[in-house]
């Protein structure tokens, strides 16, 4: 009787603190990792109230070329990258960076009607999310046959394609590799900024481009960060980082432009700044999608 | 009878310790997953722009946490907030212009936990960036931690 009581008095202990098998286990592991991230918020004087932490958001390829689209320019796949291209790209990071290129390409052609060649990118995509291991964001949903029923339906395709950039967004989260998302969006952005400004003529000064150029502009200092808090800073990563940041300086030193407020004066930003902009653009885009890079 | 005795006593003797290390784990409260439906379909008629999980932690001071939200000209947005997954509400903070600016104005405000709430920033409120403040009371319970949902939606 002395041993059944020991017996259970020790399957209670266990049972009660620990909870059980593997379960308990993971709870365990969890726990320490809850109390490790909260010391080091601590130690990083977070909980005294001494620092303030920032973080930003991204916007998508969707609304970065949707801003452009509103010009009246004629469609021209010559401005999309090569669909040939897709298979060439060898490393992650010139796989990421075309990702987000396709991405733009896919919603100039979305924006402008371009059914099927919107299907031809579509797969673009597919074919690069998978290579970089992040096929399942087409597998949450039935995407392409959703596509294929509403070709014709720009509404219809557009909130495709936002529900598309919604599950990338998702799984990166889930993944916890948030630091692709920078990588995606600076291959993305170059691209809707070098088909925005392919059409020359709209680049004068007291054009309606001019505030949207702007506008874009002022996203530069965050992708950069984004860029410089890469786990990898490989060669490559650095090379773009030095690109982006001259673009910005360039950008920045122009008078009238202050980039610490947002504010800038458009009657100061000469024709040729716009034409020294769209040459630096072009230069990491065409650096970015040459299969060489 | 007796060995009734020796072993309620064994039971709550070992109890005691075991109670006492569930008290004083450290709780997060943030399920994202779980919730993000209901934001999501709070978004519509809004096509889904961006989202971001802040992660809050309850310390032993006040403190705070800023999230840059880029906005683009001729766009109408939709923001959702939840706050299902805090274990005490804060405060959220909406502002036009970043800190410092002399011109910084707030656009919106609100205290919150185990609720979901909309907010629609004007245009001519929000030019090119909003900045959203969580500010973090100190702790009730040291240690608890949770997160914010931010869903956010677009019209262009």
């Amino acid at each position: 009787m002395h041993r059944l009581s020991y017996l259970t008095a020790v399957l209670v202990f266990f049972f009660v603190s620990c909870g059980g098998g593997d379960q308990a286990k993971e709870n365990q592991q969890r726990q320490e990792e809850i109390k490790a991230e909260v010391q080091n918020e601590v130690e990083q004087g977070l909980d005294e109230g001494e620092e303030e932490e920032f973080d930003f958001v991204m916007p998508s390829a969707l609304q970065i070329t949707s801003i452009f689209s509103r010009q009246g320019a004629e469609f021209n796949k010559q401005y999309t990258n090569e669909l040939s291209n897709v298979n060439n790209y060898l490393t992650k990071e010139s796989k990421l960076l075309n990702l987000g290129v396709y991405t733009s390409d896919l919603c100039y052609c979305v924006l402008n009607n371009q059914s099927q060649l919107s299907i031809e990118y579509l797969k673009a995509v597919k074919k690069i999310s998978e290579d970089v291991g992040m096929a399942s964001i087409f597998s949450s949903g039935p995407i392409f046959e959703r596509f294929e029923n509403n070709i014709g339906n720009r509404d219809s395709i557009i909130y495709i394609m936002a529900d598309l950039q919604e599950q990338t967004d998702l799984y990166i989260k889930r993944s916890d590799q948030e630091h692709l998302t920078m990588m995606i969006f600076a291959g993305a952005w170059v691209e809707g900024m070098y088909i925005g400004l392919q059409n020359t003529e709209n680049l004068k000064q007291g054009n309606d481009i001019v505030p949207r150029i702007v506008e874009q502009m002022t996203l530069l200092a965050n992708l950069i960060m984004g860029l410089e808090l890469q786990p990898a800073q490989t060669e490559k990563v650095q090379k773009y980082q030095e690109m982006y940041l001259d673009l910005r300086a360039f950008f920045e030193n122009i008078e009238g432009v202050n980039l610490e407020t947002f504010e800038y004066d458009l009657s100061k930003i000469t024709d040729e700044d716009l034409m020294k902009i769209k040459d630096k653009v072009s230069e990491i885009r065409n650096s970015i999608v040459s299969v060489n890079s | 009878m007796k060995y009734l005795v020796v072993n309620l006593l064994a039971f709550f003797l070992l109890l005691f310790p075991a109670a006492t290390i569930g008290q004083s784990t450290i709780v997060d409260a943030c399920d994202w997953e779980n919730v993000k439906k209901d934001a999501k379909k709070d978004l519509k008629p809004y096509q889904y722009y961006a989202f971001k999980i802040t992660k809050i932690s309850f310390g032993a001071a006040d403190s705070e946490k800023e999230v840059e939200v880029p906005l683009f000209m001729d766009a109408d947005y939709r923001f959702v907030f939840n706050t299902m997954g805090l274990p005490q509400e804060l405060t959220v903070q909406v502002f036009n212009k970043p800190k410092g600016n002399p011109q910084r104005k707030m656009i919106f405000e609100k205290t919150s936990v185990n609720d979901q709430f909309i907010f629609e920033p004007k245009n001519e409120d929000a030019k090119n960036r909003v900045y959203i403040s969580y500010i973090i009371p100190a702790a009730k319970n040291a240690g608890s931690k949770g997160c914010v949902l931010f869903y956010s939606g677009s019209k262009f």
